[in-house]
C-alpha cells in the first residue's frame, strides 16, 4: 500500500501539524532568552532534541496501528521493568532516583510510562467497552486471583519473619491478629474459587484495570516523583472517565479518594513534601524559604503586564531571580517578556492543539485510535494546567514541565511521541472494535 | 462490526464535553493571568523593580561649628559602622532542610538539631554537633557529592565508626550556615562579650521591627579601624553573609569639654522618632542634634544624603553600568549635599578664660556684646566631654552625670533661675527713676534696718549707712535705701520695668530649653499665695524674695541699662556658611525693646556702678587681690574702669543665724550664691560679663575676678582684631603684657 496515498485519502490534520510545530519552535525561541545567562547554548541543544523527537515521532506515525494495538501490553511490561530498574540501579540526583544512565543520555522511564499508560489504557478499554458505564467493582475487582496470591504472599512472609524474630518495624501482630488475617484470606480464596468455577480462567480474573494504572503509579511515587505519578494517574483517570463511569460509582470513588488523600497526607507524604504543600497554602510567610520560587514566578509573570518587557529584557529572568527558568518556569519567562498578549497566545495555542487532537479522536473509526487521541490530549492538558497553575501560584511547586516548551530531552520526546500517536490515529488504519461487554443486570 | 462511513467509536457528546472541559480550565488560567498581569501588573512590576534595585546611600557631611574668628570647634571624623541585613543571613532551619533528605531526618529531628546548634552557640567554646549518628555509608557518599556541588560549610562526615559500615555527620555551629552562627562570629570579631553581644542583638531586633528583611539594620556603630579591617577581610571572602561595614562620620568636639552647653551633642534617632522624621530624609542609624547649637541648628547643619542606585542579580552581585542605564535611566546618581557651617559669636579665647578662671563647683559665665546682643562667651559648670557620649564609656559617663547633684546636663546660664540678690538693685533703681521716686539728689537714711509696721528688714551693714544718696547706695549696696524705694514703688511698677528689660520671659536666644524666670506682681501673689501683702515688694526690691532670673536675662537687661535702653535678643550665631565657605546668611542684631527718654536716668545708674570696683565699693577688693596679681595689676593700671554690681543671694532664710560663721563652716548647700555683673569700659561699655557662682559666697570675691579676667581678654586679645577691627581705638589702654614689662623694668631699676 502506498503511504502517501493513504495520507491523502484521510484528511491530513494540517492545522494540527502547524500548531504542533509552532509551539516547540516558540519554546526554542523562549529558551534562547531563558537560558541566556546560565546556559547560553541551550536552545541549540533543544533544537537537536526536537529533531530527534521528530524522528521518533515519524516512526510512530507510520507504525501500523494494528501492531501498536498488539504490542500495547508488551510495551507496558517493558516500561514497568525499566521503572523497577530505576529503583534498583537508577541515578540519584537531589534525593530522587529517577534516571537511568545510558552513557550518552539520562533516560527517565517515568516519561515513557506516560506514553505506555496511554497505549495500555486505550488497549484495555477499547477491548472492554461497557455502554452503561463502568462500575467501581469492574474497575477494581477486589476479589480476583492476583489479590489472593498477593494476600497469601504477604501473610506467609509476615508469619515467617515473626517466627524468626525479625518482624518489620511496627508490624508485629498478636496471635489473634494473624488468625483474623488467615480467616480473611481463606474467605477471599473461597470466593475467588467459586468465581473461577462459574466463569472459567480469563485474564479478567487475574488483573483489574485499575491495577494497570496503579503499578506504574506506585513505582513512580517511590522514586519519589509525585508530579509525574499524579500525571500518570490523571491520564488514565481522564481516559476512564471518557469511557464512562456510572455516577453512583463516581460518588463512591470521590469519597474513597478523599479518604486516600487524608491517609496519604498523614502517613505517606514525607516532611519535605508536606512542607511544599504548606508553603503553597501561604507562600508569603516564608519569602526566601520554600515560597521563594512561587513568589518570584508570580512577580515575573505579573511584572510582564499587558505587553511584556521585551525579548531578552525580562529582569526576573536575566538577573536570575526566577529559578529553574529553562525547565519548570519557562512559562514565567515567556509571560514576563511577552506580557499578557504573549501568555494568552500560548494558552490559546494549547487550547487549539487540544481541540484538534480531540477532533482527530472524534473522526477516528475505532475505539483504540480514539482513546489514543484522548490519552495524548489528556497528557498535554494536565501538564499545561498543572504547570501554569504552579507558576501562577495556584498550585504548589511540583516538578512539572510545560509540554513542548520546557527544556528537556525526555519530556520533549514523550510529548512529541504522544502527538505522533494522534497523527497515527488520524491515518485511519482501523483496529477492530471489540464487542460490548454484557453486564449482568441486577 | 466494521461500519461504512458513519459509525463512531464514542458518541460525539463525549468529545465535545471533554473539549469544553479542557477549555474551561484554560479560560480559568486566562483569568488568573489577566488578574496577575493586567489588574495587579503595576504592583508586580514594582516588586520586580525592588528585586533588582539596590539603593546605596552616599552620606552627607555635617556642617562645622566655628568660633567668631573662624576656628573650628566641632568637625567630623571618619567612622565605620557595622550593619546587618537579616534577609541575606542564612537560616539554620532552611540549611538543615536542604540536608533533610540526605540525612533521612524527620521534622522533629531537624528541630532538635537546630536547637542543639543554637545551644552550642551560646557557650563560650561551641563544640561540633552530631546531626546524624548512624547513616549508611552510601548515603554519606552521596551527601559528600552533594556538598561538593553545593557549597555548604561546617559539615564533616566521619566514616567507619567502630569498624561498622556506618558513618556519622557532624555540624560546626560556628560555620554551618545559620543566623545565630553569623551573629556569633560578628560579635566575636567586634570583641563583644556574651552580655554585650546579647544586648546589641536585642537592640538590633527592636530596630528591625517593621522594616523590610532586606534593609541593613545598624548593629554596632563606630567600630575601631582594627575591627573594621578584620570584618572587611571576612566579608570579602563571603564568610559573613548579611554583614556589611559602611563608611560614616562622627562628630568631633575638638577641645572636648569646651563650651559643652553651647555646642550640645548628638545621638542616635530612636525608631519612634524615625517614623516621624522619615520624610525629612532621616534613616535608621542616623544621629540627630540633641542639645545646644547641634539641636537648634539641626536643619542648617544637616545636609542631604546622596544616593546611587545599582542593579543587582539574585545573588546580590552588582551588575554593570549598561544594566543600570537600561533599567534605571540617567538620574540614578545624586551627589550628597554637605550641610551648612555655623559661625558662632563665641570667642574661644574669652570662652576659654571664662572656663579656666571660674572658681566654684557650679554656675555660669555669660559675656555679651553690649551694643549688639551677640554672645561672646557662655559657660556652664560643671561640664562634660560630649565626645565620650558616643564612645564605650558612655554608660558610666551618663550615670555619673545623672547622679551628680550639680546637674551637669543643665545649661546654668539659660536653663536655671536664681534669686538675683543685690544685682537686682539696679533694676529697682531704674524703676524708681522712671517713676520719679528718686533721683541724683534723693538721699535716704539707713539706720541699719528698714521698719514697716512691726516688721524689720535688716541692712547687711548692721551699723547702718546713715544718710545715703542713690549713687552711693548702689556703690555700697545699701539694702535699706532699696527697701524704702521698693516699698514706695509697689510690686506692680517694679514688675513692669523688669518686664520691659526682658525679665520674666525667655530672651529668645538660639539655645534649647530656655526658662523664663519669675517676676512676681500682685496677680502672681494672688495666684500662688492667695493674697498680696506690701511686705513682699520690700524683699523683691533687693532681689531676694520670689524674684528669679537666669544669668543670661541679667546680662541682657544690664546691657540695656548701660547702652541707652536698647534690649537686644542675645544671639549665638553670627553667620551661616555653605560648604565652600561663602556666607549664606549674616545675622543682624535684633532689637527687642527700647526704653525711651530715660537716657539721663540710665546714665546715672551706669555711672553709679562705675564706683563699685573703686575705693569704698563692694568690689574694691578686686584691685588688690594677692591671689590674682595679674588681674589686679591690669585693673589698676590699664586705664580702663570695670563697672558692675555685686550680688550675694541668700539661699536659706536662716542666714541671720549663720551670718557670724566663717564661710568655710557653712554647709555647701547653704552658702550664698555669688553674682557679679561687670561691664567695661565703665564710661562707654562694650562688653558685659555676668558670672554666677552657685554657693560661691560673696559676689565681689568669688565671681568678680572671673568677670574681670574675661573682660581683660576682650581688650588684650579680641578687640581691634578680625571682625572687631573697626571699633573705635581707645588711646590710653595698656595691655597686661605691657604692664608686666613696665613693672619688671621698674623693679630692676629700683634694685
Amino acid at each position: 500500500m502506498n503511504i502517501s496515498n493513504e495520507i491523502s485519502k484521510r484528511r491530513f490534520p494540517l492545522a494540527l501539524f502547524c500548531l504542533a510545530t509552532f509551539i516547540p519552535l516558540l519554546g526554542i525561541l523562549n529558551l534562547a532568552s531563558a537560558a541566556k545567562v546560565t546556559r547560553p547554548g541551550l536552545w541549540a541543544t533543544q533544537s537537536v532534541w526536537l529533531a530527534i523527537a521528530c524522528g521518533i515521532a515519524f516512526v510512530i506515525v507510520f507504525f501500523p496501528t494494528r501492531l501498536l494495538h498488539r504490542f500495547a501490553y508488551p510495551i507496558y511490561m517493558a516500561v514497568n521493568v525499566l521503572l523497577v530498574l530505576v529503583l534498583v540501579a537508577g541515578l540519584r540526583i537531589k534525593g530522587a532516583q529517577r534516571w537511568l544512565d545510558l552513557g550518552f543520555f539520562h533516560l527517565q522511564p517515568s516519561e515513557l510510562a506516560k506514553v505506555a499508560i496511554i497505549l495500555v489504557t486505550a488497549r484495555y478499554f477499547a477491548a472492554y467497552h461497557v455502554p452503561q458505564g463502568y462500575t467501581l467493582r469492574m474497575l477494581f475487582r477486589p476479589f480476583n486471583l492476583s489479590r489472593v496470591f498477593l494476600g497469601w504472599g504477604v501473610f506467609i512472609t509476615g508469619v515467617i519473619q515473626q517466627m524468626n524474630g525479625t518482624p518489620i518495624k511496627g508490624q508485629e501482630l498478636p496471635w489473634w491478629g494473624w488468625g483474623l488475617c488467615l480467616l480473611g484470606l481463606l474467605f477471599l480464596t473461597a470466593w475467588c474459587a467459586l468465581r473461577l468455577r462459574s466463569e472459567g480462567l480469563h485474564h479478567r480474573q487475574l488483573i483489574a484495570p485499575i491495577d494497570i494504572v496503579l503499578i506504574p503509579f506506585a513505582l513512580i511515587v517511590v522514586e519519589p516523583d509525585l508530579g509525574t505519578s499524579l500525571v500518570v494517574l490523571a491520564i488514565a483517570g481522564t481516559m476512564i472517565l471518557f469511557c464512562g463511569i456510572r455516577w453512583q460509582s463516581l460518588i463512591i470513588a470521590g469519597i474513597l479518594g478523599a479518604l486516600t488523600v487524608v491517609f496519604g497526607w498523614n502517613v505517606l507524604l514525607k516532611d519535605y513534601q508536606k512542607q511544599r504543600v504548606e508553603t503553597f497554602l501561604n507562600p508569603e510567610a516564608d519569602m526566601h524559604g520554600a515560597g521563594y520560587h512561587s513568589i518570584q514566578s508570580m512577580i515575573a509573570i505579573g511584572s510582564g503586564q499587558k505587553t511584556g518587557k521585551g525579548f531578552m529584557e525580562g529582569t526576573q529572568t536575566q538577573l536570575s531571580f526566577l529559578p529553574e527558568n529553562h525547565t519548570d518556569f519557562v512559562f514565567s519567562v515567556w509571560a514576563e517578556e511577552w506580557g499578557f498578549m504573549g501568555a494568552a497566545l500560548l494558552i490559546v495555542a494549547f487550547g487549539l492543539l487540544l481541540l484538534l487532537m480531540i477532533q482527530v479522536g472524534q473522526n477516528s473509526k475505532d475505539k483504540f485510535s480514539a482513546l489514543l487521541c484522548i490519552g495524548a490530549a489528556a497528557m498535554i492538558f494536565w501538564h499545561v494546567i498543572i504547570n501554569i497553575s504552579m507558576v501562577t501560584g495556584l498550585l504548589p511547586v511540583v516538578g512539572m514541565t510545560l509540554p513542548l516548551v520546557s527544556y528537556g530531552g525526555s519530556s520533549l520526546i514523550t510529548q512529541v511521541a504522544a502527538l505522533g500517536l494522534v497523527f497515527n490515529a488520524s491515518l485511519g488504519r482501523r483496529v477492530p472494535n471489540a464487542a460490548p461487554v454484557r453486564v449482568a443486570q441486577r | 462490526m466494521v461500519g461504512n462511513g458513519h459509525d463512531e467509536a464514542f458518541s460525539r457528546v463525549r468529545f465535545w464535553t471533554i473539549t469544553g472541559f479542557a477549555w474551561l480550565f484554560l479560560v480559568a488560567l486566562l483569568f488568573r493571568l489577566f488578574d496577575l498581569q493586567v489588574v495587579d501588573g503595576e504592583t508586580y512590576l514594582n516588586r520586580s523593580r525592588s528585586n533588582f534595585l539596590q539603593e546605596r546611600r552616599i552620606p552627607h557631611t555635617r556642617g562645622l561649628i566655628l568660633d567668631q574668628a573662624g576656628a573650628p570647634l566641632v568637625d567630623n571624623r571618619p567612622a565605620k559602622d557595622v550593619y546587618l541585613t537579616l534577609g541575606l543571613m542564612p537560616d539554620s532551619e532552611r540549611s538543615l532542610r536542604r540536608l533533610m533528605a540526605h540525612l533521612e531526618m524527620n521534622y522533629a529531628q531537624l528541630k532538635a538539631t537546630d536547637k542543639a546548634l543554637l545551644a552550642e552557640l551560646k557557650k563560650k567554646h561551641p563544640l561540633w554537633v552530631v546531626a546524624k549518628k548512624e547513616l549508611a555509608t552510601t548515603q554519606c557518599q552521596s551527601l559528600e557529592k552533594y556538598l561538593d556541588k553545593n557549597k555548604m560549610p561546617g559539615i564533616r562526615v566521619d566514616y567507619d565508626l567502630q569498624g561498622q559500615n556506618v558513618c556519622q555527620v557532624m555540624l560546626d555551629p560556628l560555620s554551618f550556615p545559620s543566623r545565630a552562627g553569623v551573629l556569633r562570629r560578628v560579635t566575636d570579631v567586634i570583641g563583644l562579650n556574651g552580655a554585650e553581644a546579647e544586648q546589641a542583638i536585642q537592640k538590633m531586633w527592636r530596630k528591625s521591627r517593621g522594616l523590610g528583611k532586606f534593609k541593613p539594620i545598624p548593629f554596632v556603630m563606630d567600630v575601631s579601624y582594627d575591627v573594621y579591617a578584620r570584618l572587611e577581610s571576612a566579608i570579602s571572602v563571603g564568610d559573613l553573609p548579611g554583614v556589611s561595614a559602611f563608611d560614616d562620620q562622627r562628630r568631633r568636639y575638638i577641645e572636648g569639654d569646651f563650651a559643652t552647653h553651647v555646642l550640645g551633642f548628638m545621638n542616635e534617632l530612636s525608631p519612634k522618632e524615625l517614623k516621624k522624621k522619615k520624610d525629612a530624609g532621616y534613616r535608621m542609624g542616623d544621629q540627630i542634634g540633641r542639645r545646644g547649637i547641634e539641636r537648634v541648628y539641626e536643619n542648617v547643619l544637616r545636609g542631604t544624603d546622596g544616593k546611587e542606585e545599582v542593579v543587582v542579580d539574585a545573588k546580590g552581585r552588582r551588575l554593570g553600568v549598561s544594566w543600570a542605564q537600561d533599567l534605571l535611566g540617567e538620574d540614578r546618581y545624586r551627589e550628597a549635599e554637605p550641610g551648612h557651617s555655623v559661625v558662632l559669636s563665641i570667642d574661644s579665647q574669652m570662652q576659654h578664660r571664662a572656663e579656666t578662671a571660674f572658681q566654684g563647683r557650679a554656675g555660669s559665665v555669660v559675656a555679651l556684646e553690649v551694643n549688639t546682643g551677640f554672645v561672646l562667651a557662655l559657660a556652664s559648670f560643671p561640664d562634660y566631654d560630649p565626645n565620650l557620649l558616643n564612645s564605650k564609656e558612655r554608660s558610666t559617663l551618663v550615670t555619673s552625670l545623672n547622679t551628680n547633684p550639680d546637674k551637669p546636663w543643665i545649661n546654668k546660664a539659660v536653663q536655671e533661675h536664681y534669686a538675683p540678690g543685690s544685682t537686682f538693685k539696679a533694676i529697682t533703681a531704674v524703676a524708681g527713676l522712671v517713676n520719679n521716686l528718686t533721683g541724683n539728689y534723693n538721699s535716704r537714711y539707713c539706720p541699719g534696718f528698714y521698719q514697716m509696721g512691726r516688721t524689720k528688714w535688716r541692712c547687711f551693714h548692721r551699723g547702718g549707712h546713715g544718710h545715703i544718696a542713690l549713687a552711693e547706695a548702689m556703690q555700697k549696696s545699701c539694702d535699706t535705701y532699696f527697701y524704702s524705694l521698693g516699698h514706695e514703688l509697689g510690686i506692680d511698677r517694679l514688675a513692669a520695668t523688669s518686664t520691659l528689660l526682658g525679665f520674666g520671659q525667655p530672651t529668645g536666644i538660639d539655645l534649647d530649653g530656655e526658662i523664663p524666670g519669675i517676676i512676681p506682681d500682685k496677680a502672681w501673689y494672688k495666684k500662688h499665695f492667695g493674697r498680696y501683702s506690701p511686705g513682699y515688694v520690700v524683699n523683691n526690691s533687693i532681689g531676694q524674695g520670689d524674684v528669679t532670673v537666669t544669668p543670661l536675662q541679667l546680662a541682657s537687661a544690664y546691657a540695656a541699662l548701660i547702652n541707652g535702653g536698647r534690649v537686644f535678643r542675645p544671639q549665638l550665631v553670627r553667620e551661616i556658611l555653605n560648604h565652600r565657605g561663602e556666607v549664606v546668611e549674616e545675622k543682624q542684631p535684633e532689637l527687642v525693646n527700647q526704653l525711651d527718654s530715660i537716657e539721663q536716668e540710665l546714665e546715672l545708674v551706669r555711672r553709679s556702678m562705675g564706683y563699685v570696683t573703686q575705693k569704698g565699693g563692694t568690689a574694691n577688693g578686686l584691685l588688690y587681690r594677692k591671689d590674682l596679681p595679674d588681674m589686679s595689676l591690669w585693673l589698676r593700671d590699664s586705664g580702663l574702669v570695670l563697672g558692675g554690681k555685686t550680688g550675694t543671694a541668700q539661699v536659706v532664710k536662716l542666714s541671720k543665724a549663720i551670718a557670724h560663721l566663717d564661710p568655710e563652716e557653712v554647709k555647701y548647700e547653704q552658702r550664698d550664691h555669688a553674682w557679679f555683673v561687670g561691664f567695661m569700659p565703665a564710661h562707654k561699655p562694650e562688653v558685659i560679663i555676668v558670672t554666677m557662682t552657685e554657693h560661691g559666697g560673696f559676689g565681689g570675691t568669688t565671681s568678680a575676678p572671673v568677670t574681670a579676667q574675661v573682660a581683660q581678654v576682650w581688650f588684650d586679645e579680641v578687640r581691634g582684631k578680625g571682625r572687631f577691627s573697626n571699633l573705635e581705638p581707645m588711646p590710653k589702654v595698656r595691655s597686661l603684657k605691657e604692664l608686666k614689662a613696665e613693672k619688671e623694668e621698674n623693679h630692676e631699676y629700683l634694685q
